[in-house]
């Protein structure tokens, strides 16, 4: 029964890096670039629904004319557009001026993005240092009175599936999907072909921001709680799912997501006095893979990607 | 070329956007209105207080921070000294390093004497020597880290509240002895508070025959998943936790603990969980019948406690005094009974301040050898429909209600 309770611990963490981890890959991919403010753009999200939820009238006029679920899900969607649109001008202004340029670049650039986005929710949220209680939106209850299977570990998993399919679906079946994998691939070649290799990028990133706001949604949900700072160590155990899993490979992120979840929570569960070391043993584990299988557990056999 | 000035623009947005943040980040603690107001003949006296006026306990400092004022404002209307005081507050933000530049801040300002200051153990800790070196006195309201008030601090440093050592043991003699409860576990966080919580704790438990604890688990503050620790502690299937730690964390441990099925385990906690934010975090169900500890009795019940709420009502804050505003307003008055008695010389109001006795709002306080009040007189608290309610007059004490877990 512990190792249920347990492992259910486990998947629900992970499923939480995974999303972030997701947002990294699908970067690194198109366009060969670490985007380090992928933690910090999910918690705005969080930020953006819990600002949504609290404006006066706004959500219970949404509620008047709409069935309550169809309201949340338009909320949610409306605050994942904003971090589409934000990691859009993200791109504009903090990545797109170093193409072509050392990968160095970008990277730091975006560190320093992350911590600027940071400290002005800080600083202009109302009360921004301070935790913020985030409105519970996904149902309260429990499936056959189980207390593992409430509906929020269902519908957070779920979403986790269903996005990941989704992406898939988009990736795989669609032209404009075919070409982000084109890009990824060879970009020459993609552009000799006739590709808009610049539509393609903008498109990648409106994507990615997207399915970050739902991460950071979700991954708010599950905690009750949002804080300005969550999105530096969110962002970083994100990253380092990315790289267990192989970066550029999306379903990598996810098994990368997991590894790294299971690791802390068992560790933090069954080792006496081992709580303190979970995040110790998680980042040492991430040090195993980065000297020993740099390209991650499904990533390309080439050392270069990492 | 017009690309390059797009770009050029942007680069040059974003650096002005951080100087803002910077500044704004900066400047943020130093509260000074009213120049005139601390002149007397020319000079000014100016006292500190410091603590965390943002942050995750940004509610503990800044009521604190109310109530410490409040004595000030009291004492300048009343004429009580022959110059005015002016009270600077600076924002330690629960962060050390944040607290010892603040600390410097306060030293460097010829014209502040006194200091009151902290609800963090770690902060105390580092701004301490800062005031030490400085032969500055400095009255702690809320940091209850056992060492702090020690033979080498004395006397430039005091403390108006009970360390965590005299505050668990009321608590371990209530959920032990009074309660029965024998199976603890115990949830602390990696701080020096947390820690030395633990340590307290475990101390207390030994005393009582039969009573033990089962796990120790150690949490960082900022850590919000706790299902997995929470989960061992239901497989273990204790009498009750113990939680070290601050408001945050503690909400969201009783606000898992509920949604994993372990409503009827009892959680307690010591004062630094006693807080409004607390309820409204884990919910007020969730919270229902949680126990701690907080020195000092209730407000309400003392003397001075009546005048003292109406006046904070009166002056108009904003947000409550919390736990430890009574505390701050104290420190406040004795800094203001030492420059009435002492001057404002530095060096004097230190000795003025470590021999005072007085009669304040929270009883008698006078410091021992060590600088550690000698006033611990303290109340348990449970949460009930939503508030936290005196044990002595709670429905749990008089049986209309049962406490988790009770047989």
């Amino acid at each position: 029964m512990l190792v249920v309770s347990q492992l259910m611990n486990a998947i629900m963490l992970g499923c939480t890096y995974a999303l972030v981890a997701i947002g990294f890959s699908l970067f690194f991919g198109v366009m060969d670039v670490v985007v380090f403010c992928a933690g910090d753009v999910a918690i705005f999200a969080a930020f953006a629904i819990t600002a949504l939820v609290s404006i006066a009238g706004l959500y219970a006029t949404l509620n008047g004319i709409l069935p309550s679920f169809v309201s949340v899900i338009l909320i949610i969607i409306a605050g994942a557009s904003i971090t589409g649109l934000l990691m859009l001008l993200m791109y504009r202004t903090v990545i797109k001026p170093f193409e072509g340029k050392s990968s160095l670049m970008p990277l730091l650039s975006t560190i320093a993005a992350g911590v600027a986005l940071r400290e002005l929710i800080g600083i202009f949220y109302p009360q921004g240092r301070n935790p913020q209680t985030f409105p519970q939106l996904l149902p309260a209850g429990t499936l056959a009175n189980f207390a593992l299977f409430s509906w929020r570990n269902i519908i957070i998993i779920l979403a986790t599936v269903v996005l990941v399919a989704l992406l898939y679906l988009f990736v795989n079946k669609t032209k404009t999907g075919l070409s982000i994998q084109a890009v990824s691939q060879n970009k020459e070649a993609a552009i000799m072909i006739g590709i808009n290799w610049q539509q393609i990028v903008l498109i990648t990133f409106l994507v990615g921001g997207f399915i970050l706001g739902i991460g950071g949604f979700l991954v708010a949900s599950y905690y009750d709680v949002v804080r300005f700072d969550m999105g530096a160590m969110y962002g970083l155990k994100g990253f380092c799912a990315a790289v267990v899993g192989g970066l550029g490979n999306v379903y990598g992120a996810i098994v990368g997501g997991m590894l790294i979840a299971f690791v802390e929570v068992f560790v933090s569960a069954f080792i006496p006095g081992g709580t303190a070391y979970a995040n110790v043993v998680a980042f040492l584990m991430v040090v195993v893979f980065i000297l020993f299988k740099p390209e991650g557990v499904i990533g390309e056999k080439s050392v270069e990607k990492v | 070329m017009v690309k390059g000035k797009a770009i050029k623009a942007t680069v040059l947005l974003a650096i002005a956007l951080l100087v803002i943040a910077l500044v704004a980040g900066c400047g943020g603690g130093s509260g000074s209105k009213g120049k005139d107001e601390g002149k007397a003949g020319g000079k000014t006296v100016k006292i500190a207080f410091l603590g965390p006026l943002t942050g995750a306990n940004a509610m503990q400092g800044v009521g604190a921070r109310n109530a410490f004022k409040l004595a000030v404002q009291q004492a300048n209307d009343a004429g009580k000294l022959p110059f005015k005081v002016e009270v600077v507050d600076l924002d330690d933000a629960s962060n050390p390093g944040t607290g010892a530049s603040a600390a410097q801040k306060a030293v460097a300002d010829p014209d502040v004497v006194a200091a009151s200051g902290h609800w963090n153990s770690p902060v105390a800790e580092a701004t301490i020597p800062i005031f030490k070196s400085a032969e500055m006195p400095l009255v702690i309201w809320g940091a209850i880290g056992p060492t702090l008030t020690s033979k080498e601090n004395y006397p430039y440093i005091t403390r108006v509240c009970p360390t965590q050592k005299q505050e668990n043991l009321p608590l371990a003699n209530f959920a032990i002895n009074q309660l029965g409860r024998k199976k603890w576990a115990v949830i602390s966080d990696t701080t020096t508070y947390g820690k030395s919580n633990t340590e307290a704790w475990k101390e207390e438990v030994q005393k009582y025959p039969g009573a033990e604890i089962v796990s120790i688990d150690e949490i960082q503050v900022g850590q919000n998943d706790f299902r997995p620790i929470l989960s061992k502690i239901k497989a273990a299937n204790v009498d009750g936790v113990y939680f070290g730690g601050v408001v945050m964390e503690a909400a969201l441990v009783r606000r898992q603990m509920v949604e994993l099925g372990m409503k009827n385990t009892l959680l307690v906690g010591i004062s630094g969980i006693v807080d409004d934010k607390f309820i409204d975090t884990a919910g007020k169900d969730a919270a229902e019948g949680v126990v701690a500890t907080k020195p000092g009795k209730d407000i309400s019940k003392l003397s001075g406690g009546k005048a003292f709420e109406e006046a904070y009502q009166k002056a108009g804050f904003k947000e409550p005094y919390g736990a430890y505003g009574p505390y701050a307003y104290d420190a406040a008055n004795i800094i203001i009974e030492a420059l009435k008695q002492a001057g404002t010389d530095r060096k004097k109001l230190v000795d003025a301040i470590a021999k005072i006795s007085y009669n304040g709002l929270l009883g008698t306080t006078a410091f021992n050898e060590i600088g550690q009040t000698t006033n611990v007189a303290s109340t348990i608290y449970v949460v009930q429909d939503g508030k936290w309610v005196d044990w002595d007059v709670s429905k749990y004490k008089s049986g209309e209600r049962k406490l988790p877990g009770a047989k």
